[in-house]
Formats: structure tokens, sequence, C-alpha cells
């Protein structure tokens, strides 16, 4: 009997494995019909206030269309509003087209815009995008400095409707970028079903919202958020916006690159926006034409603590700058994945010149050496940067460049977090150089100037300040038209040149593949695939 | 019987506790800054870190916190997670492609390992003992970091008989990674097969069996198989635990959305509600497959008796 019940064990789980192989029902077709997939990693959320990594952004991308866009030249252009107009730079009129719709029918209207940016400004929503709205009037009153405390106002008083289709937006003080910034995900607007009771103040989202998110974009979702799974979504049909070219889009979502990369080979997804370093080597030889590359936002740079009296010579921070061979980096490290720095603002900007760092960034390893003797620069030197992120081996490759074109002792010092990195900083503490990186809010020039080197920036760790920077840096916010902005910009971008708080090493670059299915394919400035350009091929 | 159990399963609430504790505070410990690793290499505002502070209690002190987890837990609330999805919802989200994968896996090492260690064993010496020694040696040597790519790329790219990933959790696309997985315990299951039945097979209750005049496929099959079984499931049961936390390089080569893909990602953006709440559940796996291994143990062998 024993023995009977023994065999039955036995015999259970090969009666299994046979059951298993039985059902081969193969697996996802993504691309019938029209449908194109592209490739995300989990997003944090999906709503307009939460989301701020590129995953999730993509996806609102589908479901959302932005008041405004950005141009070839990357400059704004109306989408959803009908005009952004200023006469002051502080109080704006946006008009928005009327017809618009919901997802779920509903009209798209002012009070969706001011609804929408007055739940991501609320403080106690701790909505990671709330402090895009800090420049409109009233942000403080609802972001009071102790947070155990409930604000006493509930919305931004900088916001007022003027009918259903016009609202006005009070910044605190001119900022002549302000309609630059109106691209980005916190702007979007939100429907009223969105709210648990929309006439409420302060306004409380329903709990499954992100779930199914309704917006008013050229897609809707197709069901639900499957949760490390996948977002599907497809066209809308009463869109009025410009028509995407494909009937949807599915977006598988993968925790590494590489399993993504190993999809696409299989000629099971379409696009992978971020094509993994190692395989990078062999990517001509998978995709061929199939893999492209395009400027991103990114900035990465070295900085220096200018409190520090061994790196306050601006001639000890250039002769540092002349011994680094960028290019010899960005080929043996990153695989040209990136591309070498020789501007303090991103080409992807309007106003962005090619080497405006000047002889500074120059490769000159003979010149460098005399002239860091002269000026007396530190015998021993070395390079902090955060162990998680994958700096080891540039930050070692920068050190072994100095060493020999300096003839200095330098050596990389890993912190084990980044967080750890900025604490030592703040704190004042012997950290030497140290790596920073920048990505860009909104794309204008003020971004890669204002907060990472103006004296009370938001990002200035380094202790740099020069006032005739400041004030360029504000007159361009206040300036009456773009051009005249970007001009002042770029002054002050020259005064960086001279400077040097920091050595520009590294713009990004989006490195990605597409399927034979698709054609089209182009990246954003915010590291999107383009939905409305992609095509079947 | 019911004795031993009742007095087994009150071990397993304090094993239970102690785990959680030891986890709780090894998280704790870290002391890292779970809501900057939340965002990234962005700025936190002051206001927006309070909030997410007092939201999920971390200005408490250690005990008072790892009190309320406990207590929650035993509510069967397992927490929110730091992205503000509920601990429950990603457990049983994860829980069931695990599961399929490890069953696949464990199918595999019995279907091969303990097949083939049995031929092994009858045959000792001959060509088929040798080559499969051979064998399962290259398979244990090569690493899963290597073994679960190769796999991949050979099945699913050049030759494409198997969807290259098992983003939708169904079960044929779990095949190739539970194989994969199997694989690696094949080998010391096939060595520990052979060994143990080699031993038996010299045993003087099997001459007498043989003596007696049992047809040899009797003696084998019923009298060595049974005697042999039990270092085998002792194997299975710690092997069938280990699968269940997840089989962290297979799910992320083959994107499995399992539980070691989650317990991967919360490590990296230090999501402790996360961690413990997953670890707690595979704790909980781990006691009850150890009892079921101890319970087994005495069907197999009737010398065995649990008072």
């Amino acid at each position: 009997m024993h023995v009977r019940r023994l065999a039955a064990w036995v015999a259970l789980p090969l009666s299994a494995s046979l059951a298993l192989s039985a059902c081969g029902t193969g697996g996802d077709t993504g691309s019938s019909d029209g449908v194109v997939s592209i490739g995300i990693a989990e997003p944090q959320h999906l709503l307009p206030g939460n989301t701020h990594e590129t995953s999730g952004a993509q996806v609102m991308a589908a479901l959302y269309t932005p008041l405004i866009e950005y141009d070839e030249n990357n400059k704004p252009y109306e989408v959803a509003a009908e005009s952004v107009s200023t006469t002051d730079n502080k109080t704006w009129t946006i008009k928005l087209k009327s017809g618009w719709t919901f997802h779920n029918g509903e009209p798209v209207n002012a009070d969706s815009f001011i609804n929408s940016w007055n739940f991501t400004a609320y403080g106690p929503n701790k909505q990671d995008n709330g402090y895009f709205l800090t420049r409109v009037e009233g942000y403080a009153d609802l972001n009071p400095t102790d947070a155990n405390v409930t604000p006493t106002a509930k919305t931004l008083t900088g916001l007022k409707k003027v009918d259903d289709t016009t609202f006005t937006v009070t910044l605190s003080e001119p900022f002549s970028e302000f309609k630059t910034m109106l691209g980005y995900t916190a702007f979007y607007p939100l429907p009223k079903a969105a709210f648990q009771d929309p006439a409420a103040t302060p306004l409380v989202l329903k709990p499954d919202f992100e779930q199914a998110p309704i917006g008013n974009g050229p897609f809707k979702i197709k069901g639900v958020w499957q949760h490390d799974q996948r977002i599907e979504v497809e066209r809308y049909a009463d869109y009025k916006g410009t028509q995407p070219k494909i009937g949807g889009v599915n977006f598988p979502i993968y925790q590494n690159t590489q399993a993504e990369y190993a999809d696409l080979l299989a000629n099971n997804l379409d696009v992978v926006k971020t094509i993994p370093t190692e395989s990078l080597s062999t990517v001509q030889g998978d995709l061929g034409e199939r893999f492209q590359q395009s400027p991103a936002s990114s900035f990465q740079f070295l900085a220096f603590p200018t409190f520090d009296p061994r790196f306050s010579k601006p001639e000890v921070r250039k002769a540092i700058s002349q011994a680094i061979d960028r290019e010899e980096i960005v080929k043996a490290v990153f695989q040209n994945s990136q591309k070498a720095a020789y501007s303090f603002v991103s080409p992807v900007v309007a106003g962005y010149r090619d080497k405006t760092c000047g002889a500074a960034c120059e490769f000159k390893p003979a010149e460098a050496k005399t002239a860091y003797e002269a000026a007396g620069g530190p015998k021993d030197i070395n390079i902090t940067y955060n162990a998680d992120g994958g700096h080891k081996q540039w930050v070692d490759a920068t050190c072994n460049q100095l060493k020999a074109n300096l003839g200095v002792n330098c050596v990389g010092t890993p912190e084990a977090k980044f967080a750890d990195l900025l604490q030592k900083v703040e704190d004042k503490q012997q950290v030497g150089m140290f790596r920073l990186g920048w990505i860009m809010d909104y794309p204008s020039m003020e971004n890669y100037l204002g907060p990472l080197y103006s004296t009370t920036g938001s990002s200035n760790y380094y202790g740099y300040s020069n006032p005739q920077f400041d004030t360029l840096v504000k007159e361009g916010s206040a300036a009456a038209t773009q051009d005249e902005a970007i001009k002042k910009y770029q002054q002050a971008e020259d005064i960086l040149a001279r400077d040097l708080p920091v050595l520009p090493l590294r713009f990004g670059q989006n490195n990605f593949g597409h399927s034979t299915k698709v054609k089209n394919v182009t990246i954003d400035l915010f590291q999107r695939v383009d939905l409305t350009k992609i095509e079947m091929a | 019987m019911f004795r031993y159990l009742v007095r087994r399963l009150l071990q397993m609430i304090l094993v239970f506790v102690a785990t959680t504790f030891i986890v709780y505070s090894l998280m704790y410990a870290t002391g890292g800054d779970p809501i900057q690793a939340l965002a990234g290499e962005r700025p936190v505002s002051p206001t927006q870190r309070a909030q997410l502070i007092r939201e999920y209690g971390l200005d408490q002190p250690f005990l008072v916190r790892y009190w309320n987890y406990l207590s929650g837990l035993l509510q069967g609330d397992f927490g929110k997670s730091l992205t503000g999805r509920e601990v429950s919802d990603i457990i049983a989200q994860a829980l069931p492609p695990t599961i399929q994968l490890a069953a696949i896996a464990i199918v595999t090492t019995i279907a091969l390992g303990v097949t083939v260690g049995i031929i092994a064993a009858i045959r000792r010496g001959g060509w088929f003992d040798n080559a499969t020694l051979v064998f399962t040696l290259i398979i244990i040597g090569i690493p899963i970091v290597v073994l679960a790519p190769l796999a991949q790329l050979i099945f699913t790219i050049k030759i494409p008989i198997f969807p290259t990933t098992a983003t939708s959790g169904d079960l044929y696309a779990l095949l190739l990674p539970g194989i994969i997985l199997g694989a690696l315990s094949v080998a010391t299951a096939m060595r520990l097969t052979r060994a143990s039945f080699t031993e038996n097979q010299r045993s003087d209750y099997v001459r007498t069996a043989r003596s007696k005049g049992l047809s040899k496929r009797r003696v084998v099959g019923v009298h060595v198989l049974r005697n042999s079984l039990i270092p085998i499931i002792t194997f299975l049961g710690i092997e069938l635990g280990a699968l269940m936390a997840g089989a962290i390089v297979t799910e992320g080569v083959f994107n499995v959305p399992g539980v070691g893909f989650n317990l991967f990602r919360a490590l990296r953006t230090e999501d402790a509600p996360l961690v413990v709440g997953l670890v707690s559940v595979l704790v909980i796996i781990f006691l009850v497959a150890n009892l079921i291994v101890d319970l087994l143990y005495a069907v197999l062998d009737p010398r065995i008796r649990y008072e």
C-alpha cells in the first residue's frame, strides 16, 4: 500500500510536466493590426504630478497631450493650447482649443488644468513634480516650511479661470521661459472623474485613478495597468489633435534592458529606448540601420568644491580640465554611448552652441602640466563618486589620465549612495572633486544655468558664486522675448567657461533600436518615443 | 503525530517572529535614505520628505516600527511599498509565476536527476555512468549568469522554439527558464541519488530480498528506491524553498515578473516594506516546506515515528 502511494507521487509531477508541454500557446504577438510595442520599466506612477521617470513619462505621453510641444529647433509651439501669451512675463494667459475631450467624453476646459495643477502643488499630496509649480504665485502657502503643519491655503492664488477655455497664471516673479516649461508631464490636465469630489478643496484623488488614467491624449488606456507585465493603449477616436499613424501601443514591462534587448533581437519587441551598454559593441551587427543615436538631455560633469583652497584657483581647474582626454573615455569606457561635452548647456535646448568651454576643455597635456605646476595645484587629488551608479570605470580612467598627464596622485573615492555624497559635500567635508549629473526639467538654457550655478541655486553644491552670472540669469528670465533671453543666457554661459566651477565631461545620447516592423522611430527631448511619428513599416 | 504537529507549528511561530525581526533590523541597519533612493538623483523637497517620513513612520524608534509592522502582519496587513502599492497585492501577483517556475524546475530535477541517478547506480561504472558524470560536471561548472543568457540566445533567438521572455507569465514561456533553473540542481540530485542508491544496493535487506527470489524490478523499484529517497527528499525540500525565494538571475534574464524580480527591485530602491514583506512570505514557505519534508520521512521509513 505504501508503495502505491509513493508511485502516485512520482506520477503526479510527471503528468503535470506532460500537461505543461501540451499547452504551447506561443508568446506575445505585439505588433499586429498596427499595434507597436515599446519596452519600458515598471513606472513608479501614472499621474501628471507624480510621474518623473522616463518609463512613466512614455506612457503618459500616449495618454495625455500637453499645452505645448517642441519643434525641430526645440522651441515651443501650441498643441492643446490655442495660445500662450504674456505682456510682462509675470501674468500668462492660456487659451485652450475648444472641442477637445477626455477619453471619458468630459470636455477639456480651464478647470481641468487648474484642478490638476492645484492638486500637484498642494504639499500634503507629496507629488514629485510639485516643485515645477514653485514659480506660480501662492505655491509657498501650499508648502509650509514646517511640513507637519497642514497648509491653510488649498489652491494656488496664481491660477484664475477667465472663461471655460481661458485661464491666467500669475508667477511670483517674471520668468520668460514659463511657456517652455508647459510641455512637461507636470502640466497635463486631469478630468473631473479623477477626483472624489471635483468641487472639494483640497482635491482628493480617486484611489484607483492611476490604475486606468483618463487623459486628453491620442491614445486611451485599454483595460488597466498590469503591474510588472504590461500597459496597453489604443487610439482614441475623438482625438482632435494630429491623429497618430498606428492603432495602439503595447508597453511590455521589463526589469532589465538585457531581456528587453533580447526580445528586440527575436523581433518580439518593436522599440528599445536604451540599448544596454554591454550590447553596444555588437549592436551594429545585430541591428545595422535599425540602431540609432540622438542627443539626450543629460549632462555629466566633475564639480570642484570651490570653497576648498586646493581648488579655489581657476587656473588649477583649467589645467585639470585640459589634462582629461574626453574623447578617449567616451570611446573606451562608454563605447560611444555618450558624447564628449565641450559646453555647459545640452544640445537639446534652443541657444546651444558647440565648444563654449573653449580652450579650457581641449586636451593639451603638456600645456596643462606646466600651468598646473605654475599655479601650485595639489599633489594628491581624489574624485568622489557614488558607487551605486556605475561610475567607477570612468572615474578610474579619468584619474589615470590625471596621473599620467599632471604627474599627481589621483584616486577614486566611492560613496555608497548618491545621497551620502551630497551630504558630505553639503557638510563641506574633504571630498576632493566629485561627480554630478543633471537631467533637464524643461528645455531651456536657464534650466542648465540657474539651478546649477546661481548663488542660491537649488543644486549648486560647489559653493560657486559670481554676482555677474546671477544678474545675467535674472535678466534672461525677465527678458521680453525668448531670443533676448537666450542672448543673456549665452553671456552667462561664457562666464562659466572662464570660472570653470565644474568641468563638462559628457552629454547623454539616446541609443535606441527598433524591429523590422516599424519605421520613423524618433526619441524626443524627454527620452520618449514620439508616438505621433512612428508608423508600421 | 498530532502532538508533534502542534509542537512544530508553535516552533514555527517563534522562528517566524525571530527571522522577521532579523530581516527588519537588517533593513533598518543599512541606514540608507529610502526617500532619496526613490527619487534617484533628483532633489526631494523638504515638505515632501516630511510627508513621506510621517506616512511610513520613519521617524519612530526601531522597536515601535517593528511592533507596528508585526501587529499589522498578524492582521494580514503587509503595509505599503514606497511606491504606494499594497505589498500584499505585489506578493499576490509575484507568487504565481514564481510557483510555476519552481514547479517546472523541480519537475526537471526529479525527472532528470533522480531517473538518471538511478540508472547510473544500477549500471555503475558503465559508459552511461561515466558520461552523465562528465555531463553533469560541465553543467554544474557553468554559472547561471552564463547558462541563462546562452540558452536564451540559442533556443529563442537563433532557433526560435521558445518565447524570449516570460513577461506575460504564461506557462509555455516559463518552460525554458524553468528547465534552466532545474538544470542547476540536476547534477546534485543525480549524484545524491546515485550514492544513496549504490549504498542501499549493498545492504542486507536487498540481499535477502534477492535470495527470496523477488524480481529485480521489485527489488530495485520498491525496496531500494524507497529507502534511498530520504536524502533526496531532504535536498528537494530545501531546493524548493530556495527556488521560491526567486531565482534573481533567471527571472531577470527571462523577465519573469516573480518574487526574485520584485525582491531585486525592492533591494535596489531600498524599499524596506516590500523587502520585509517578501521575505516574511518566503520564511513561511521555507518553514512549511521543511515541515512537509520531515513528515515525509515518516512515510518513507516506517522506523521513524513522531511522538
